[in-house]
């Protein structure tokens, strides 16, 4: 109850200062660091009330907006990002409310907050970007991260940023849900905005390919399957047309899937098979292509036949076509 | 509790519950003799969504409170994945109630008190748990109370926004849930599940289940319009309850949710605020935990020990039996034409043109598990393998048999005593035959126990006979009595083996899809 003996900041401006004040002040070393940390844990507990209300108050417009606009001007939020570690365990979670709310904040059809970030403190993207690095916040950032990248603008910073390659890295932190969240951040830049993708993909096709097919070889079983999927998730898409017309030539991604295909676990296989469909399907394929499915030609009749798909009849459908497929193909000739 | 990053720092020991996901074991941290809970989640299986199970471990990750159990860490072991959480060593309440129910109000309101402040944390953090009942409240020895299992709990990511699945189980289930209207799920749900829990420490069992089955139930709460209808139903008022206690459900049982009160407002309540001494606070949770213990002697309950086999030994047998089936699966293509990989197999051109040419990168994988086979095999004989593994699991089914033989039917003390006798006779005849038959391959040999149920199964389920004897034959009345209905074995997955959680859940979503549906509609357009 020390609340009610501490004098309470009276509006918020008053309160986003006295925030601001206590953020700046956070420092590990310091004996009161402690006493930092509960006033800060205070005064966003007192924001969040402004921005949702409680049982006996309904959030005031007027006030949100004083609020905002203080945020803004004294760059809380990068005061806030820079200095999270150093918030206490429960205060991180009342960050990503007060930074979601005013991410989703509306004025007409402007939102003010994804146009301050963009222009006058993209650094915070930056931090959010490098979040997984550390194990405390890693997904903290990540959660709000995802909800920025939902406006198209910022999700196209990112892909353009050098930092998005990063995310190839964090994938494979050993710290599993660090690194599972790192993979849904990548997902979500992947496919939220299909034609900002299509083209990303269309230009960075060598880097792109090369990235995913490393996670693809992964021992770890849950980054291999999650990369596969990712990546059957794009090559599904029709505006990713010029990529995909790469990829499928590419024998070495043809590889990548054969590999996966003879793969002992079950829904590597499927999934892998799920990519390979579309080798064989193409129209017009590449010589070495072409070559490669003759060359085993007899291997994948055999492997076809036994292919066991359990019960999803589209997947049946699709290995008889292949299957059909590969039977047309024209058998080696020995040269000798 | 420090995190643990690896299964080389954990011991595994028996089984202690299974869920939706997988199953759990009692382990404890070599380093510090500390005992965790170990939730292990087979990836491979098709029920699994790697998305979904992420979002469960980031909500636990995100907790830190003592009424809810705490998250140790996780990490990836080939396909399995292995979550590592606190260890509440008294059991669930679901657990506690076997005895009978709780009428003592203090020892309730103990409980409901605890399980407030974790949804009051929750909440107040945008989750919602969402599966709220008493196999989810866990007690310890110690006398501490605790919330668990967030398989289908969610994140609300911003205060205004609401999920729209219905996730939950029947009888737990709050009507907005079930109808779907007011936006579906908000935080008010876990409150009306509050109350049914407090209900059934009462009255041992969830309102309504004594009366109606599942589907019955969920229509009956969903035709509750005003607060009284559902308070008339579940006959409230007939309950020799206090009037505070009484008017503490009446405010979990409000239909709409808005009105319903919020946890921190039944905090408040004067229920709550009847007794609040911490030291007999610990001193009731635990004379609970010792009446279930005294139970269990009584009744001879024989604590299951079903002690953790690693996969690969049971996968190791499953190779032993069908080697030959093994080998016809894997598959060798000819890669050797596609250069610029880094394990490149042989390329010479004598070596491409042979079909299925062995593909080098693969092959030292296979070497390896070879040699693990042998040793194995060299170690241990497959008798001692089949009475490590296949015995207690088989120990395992006859007693869950037996408890769900006795929970469904009040037995009298000598059938009591002929079932546990005949439980441990079949135990006693898991013991390997000499097979008659020369022919017969090397050490494979029958265990007669199975052999027994084999033929006795197989003799049940031969149908020819129906047409000739008419349905009066006293061998179809016999098989109608004794195959279930749904029998079809080998299509079930082990996970589904046990239908008290998960099998619930989805059992629910089956119906949903189809009779549930179409009967909302039918309701909607009448009230249209």
């Amino acid at each position: 109850m020390t609340f009610l003996f501490k004098r309470n900041p009276k509006n918020p401006p008053e309160l986003i200062k006295a925030l601001n004040e206590q953020v700046l002040k956070l420092d590990y070393n310091s004996d009161s660091n402690k006493k930092y940390q509960d006033e800060c844990s205070r005064f966003l507990k007192q924001v969040k009330v402004i921005l949702h209300g409680d049982d006996e108050n309904e959030p005031q417009p007027d006030q949100i907006s004083q609020l905002a606009l203080e945020i803004y001007s004294t760059d809380c939020l990068y005061n806030l990002m820079v200095n999270l570690k150093k918030l206490d365990f429960d205060s991180r979670k009342d960050v990503v409310i007060l930074f979601l709310t005013l991410l989703r904040r509306q004025i007409g059809s402007k939102s003010p907050t994804v146009e301050y970030i963009l222009n006058q403190k993209p650094e915070i993207l930056g931090l959010l970007i490098r979040g997984p690095e550390s194990s405390e916040i890693g997904l903290i950032c990540g959660q709000i991260l995802r909800d920025c990248i939902k406006f198209e603008s910022i999700n196209k910073f990112v892909l353009h940023s050098s930092l998005f390659w990063n995310f190839f890295k964090y994938v494979q932190i050993s710290i599993f849900e660090i690194a599972t969240d790192a993979f849904i951040t990548l997902h979500d830049l992947l496919t939220n905005h299909k034609k900002l993708v299509s083209e990303f993909l269309a230009r960075n096709y060598d880097n792109f390919t090369s990235s995913i097919n490393k996670l693809i070889q992964s021992n770890n079983y849950v980054t291999k399957r999650q990369s596969v999927k990712l990546l059957s998730e794009l090559v599904l898409r029709r505006q990713n047309q010029a990529f995909l017309n790469q990829y499928f030539d590419d024998t070495n991604n043809l590889k990548l899937m054969m590999i996966l295909l003879s793969d002992k676990l079950k829904n590597l296989q499927i999934e892998a098979f799920h990519i390979f469909k579309f080798f064989v399907a193409k129209p017009k394929k590449s010589q070495k292509v072409l070559d490669v499915l003759i060359k085993n030609k007899k291997n994948f009749i055999a492997f076809f036949d036994t292919f066991d798909i359990q019960s999803d009849s589209t997947t049946i459908d699709e290995r008889d076509y292949v299957l059909g497929e590969i039977m047309k193909l024209p058998d080696i000739v020995r040269s000798e | 509790m420090s995190r643990v990053h690896s299964a080389d720092e954990l011991e595994v020991c028996e089984e202690v519950g299974r869920g939706g996901f997988g199953v759990v074991y009692r382990g404890i941290i070599k380093a510090t003799n500390e005992e965790v809970a170990i939730k292990q989640i087979d990836l491979e299986n098709d029920q699994t969504d790697l998305f979904e199970i992420n979002k469960e471990i980031q909500i636990i990750s995100e907790c830190r409170l003592e009424q809810i159990t705490g998250y140790l860490g996780c990490f990836v072991k080939q396909y399995k994945l292995w979550v590592i959480m606190e260890f509440v060593n008294g059991g669930s309440l679901f657990e506690m109630l076997k005895p009978g129910p709780i009428h003592d109000e203090r020892t309730i309101l103990i409980i409901v008190k605890e399980i407030l402040v974790a949804l009051e944390y929750l909440h107040n953090q945008g989750k919602i748990h969402r599966d709220l009942k008493s196999q989810n409240i866990l007690l310890s020895k110690g006398g501490e109370v605790k919330l668990t299992d967030f398989g289908v709990s969610t994140q609300l990511s911003s205060n205004f926004s609401r999920r729209n699945t219905t996730v939950g189980t029947p009888y737990w289930m709050a009507p907005e849930v079930i109808l779907n209207n007011n936006g579906g799920h908000s935080f008010k749900a876990d409150i009306w599940s509050l109350g049914c829990c407090a209900y059934e420490i009462f009255n041992g069992k969830p309102p309504l289940q004594n009366h109606f089955p599942p589907m019955k139930a969920l229509r009956q709460i969903s035709r509750c319009h005003n607060n009284e209808d559902f308070v008339n139903i579940i006959e409230l008022s007939s309950m020799e309850i206090s009037s505070v206690f009484r008017d503490f459900l009446e405010k979990c049982f409000i239909v709409d949710p808005k009105e319903r009160f919020s946890a921190i407002k039944l905090l408040n309540h004067k229920f709550i605020q009847k007794y609040d001494k911490s030291t007999e606070k610990f001193k009731l949770v635990k004379s609970l935990i010792t009446k279930k213990q005294l139970w269990d002697q009584e009744n001879h309950v024989i604590k299951n020990h079903n002690f953790y086999v690693p996969t690969e030994m049971v996968k190791n047998q499953k190779k032993w039996r069908g080697e030959d089936d093994e080998e016809n699966n894997q598959f060798q293509f000819d890669i050797s034409l596609i250069s610029g990989f880094p394990p490149s197999p042989k390329t010479s051109r004598e070596s491409s043109r042979s079909p299925g040419g062995q593909e080098k990168s693969k092959s030292p994988e296979k070497n390896n598990a070879s040699i693990n086979l042998q040793s194995l095999m060299k170690t241990t004989t497959k008798q001692d393998q089949f009475k490590k593994t296949i015995r207690p699991e088989f120990h395992r089914i006859l007693n869950k048999v037996f408890h769900k033989l006795e929970t469904k039917n009040s037995l009298t003390t000598q059938q009591y005593d002929l079932l546990v006798s005949l439980n441990n006779d079949l135990l006693n005849l898991f013991s390997f035959t000499q097979s008659s038959d020369p022919n017969e391959q090397g050490n494979y040999k029958k265990i007669l126990v199975f052999q027994h149920l084999k033929y006795f199964l197989k003799e049940i389920s031969k149908s020819n006979d129906i047409e000739t004897y008419g349905p009066s034959n006293s061998k179809v009345i016999l098989q109608k009595l004794i195959i279930p209905s749904n029998f079809n074995v080998g299509q079930r997955q082990v996970s589904e083996a046990t239908p008290e959680r998960g099998g619930s859940i989805r059992e629910f979503d089956e119906i949903e899809n189809s009779l549930f549906e179409s009967w909302i509609d039918k309701m909607n357009e009448k009230w249209a």
